[in-house]
């Protein structure tokens, strides 16, 4: 069915149309992401551009990242930050 | 030509076509079709509600069937007011519900149960703790609010044409919004 990101949430929120307690209960459901989706970095391969993923293969909705993993994806971020074009 | 009392600017009148997103909406319509085998597949319609005035969303033009978001100069999204959404209707997405599925099966009526869940339905629970997935009728669900995420959809027509239209192919709780009175399709029209 999908999720809705953080950024979706909070727009909704600041646009009035969902209060606390309504994201509070799409969070208790498993409805809304679980990180901020940052600024988007591509590379070009000469035809146009390319955009890193990184994706851990067998996390599924009901796990959660552990702490090593948030060093991994933090230590990617930087690498998109040196290697990638800002979008 | 004589004076008339209207005027309009090509930067800010021109046309601006729907533009895919998440959106408050009501259920407007419901349609449902049963096949021999006792699957049923609902449609089920929603109307985008006054509170996408309040909302501004990033622009996306259509390519062809694609839609891209658009960009200003400096590279930062642009953003508009969806009120021009308010009222436009969308149909969901077939969701199907299947009768007597074995248990290794059951994963197949998921996105019922979703759907119709976070539309505010509740659907009761037996004696072990299992969900009794019961039938969906117009009046359980017309006017109901919800969430809704518009996306682009595409299908293969009668004509072997493949088409693209902007459908309803997820939806979430909108616990904060109200019930809307819509008239059913299904009253008789005397």
């Amino acid at each position: 069915m999908g999720r809705l990101t953080i950024k979706e949430v909070g727009d909704l929120t600041k646009s009035g149309i969902l209060n606390k307690k309504a994201v509070e209960e799409l969070e208790s459901k498993g409805l809304v992401g679980t990180r901020n989706r940052g600024t988007k970095y591509y590379l070009k391969n000469g035809k146009g551009k390319v955009y890193p993923q990184l994706y851990f293969k067998g996390l599924g909705k009901q796990t959660k990242p552990s702490g090593k993993m948030k060093d991994f994806r933090d230590e990617f971020n930087k690498l998109l930050e040196k290697f990638g074009i800002k979008e | 030509m004589k004076k008339f009392d209207a005027t309009f600017e090509d930067g800010t009148d021109g046309y601006q076509p729907a533009n895919p997103g998440k959106y408050p909406g009501h259920v407007s319509g419901f349609d449902v079709r049963t096949f021999d085998s006792g699957s049923k597949v609902f449609n089920i319609e929603f109307t985008l509600a006054e509170e996408c005035k309040n909302m501004e969303v990033h622009k996306q033009k259509r390519e062809g069937s694609m839609y891209k978001e658009v960009y200003n100069g400096s590279n930062e999204p642009e953003m508009i007011s969806s009120g021009f959404m308010t009222g436009k209707k969308y149909r969901s997405a077939g969701v199907w519900l299947t009768p007597n599925l074995p248990k290794d099966q059951r994963w197949k009526n998921r996105t019922y149960k979703e759907f119709f869940t976070n539309i505010g339905i509740e659907f009761p629970v037996n004696s072990n703790g299992v969900v009794d997935l019961q039938e969906i009728e117009e009046s359980d669900v017309i006017g109901m609010p919800a969430i809704v995420e518009v996306k682009p959809y595409t299908y293969t027509n009668k004509d072997g044409e493949e088409k693209t239209s902007l459908r309803v192919l997820s939806v979430f709780p909108w616990n904060d919004g109200s019930k809307k009175e819509f008239e059913s399709q299904t009253s008789a029209p005397f």
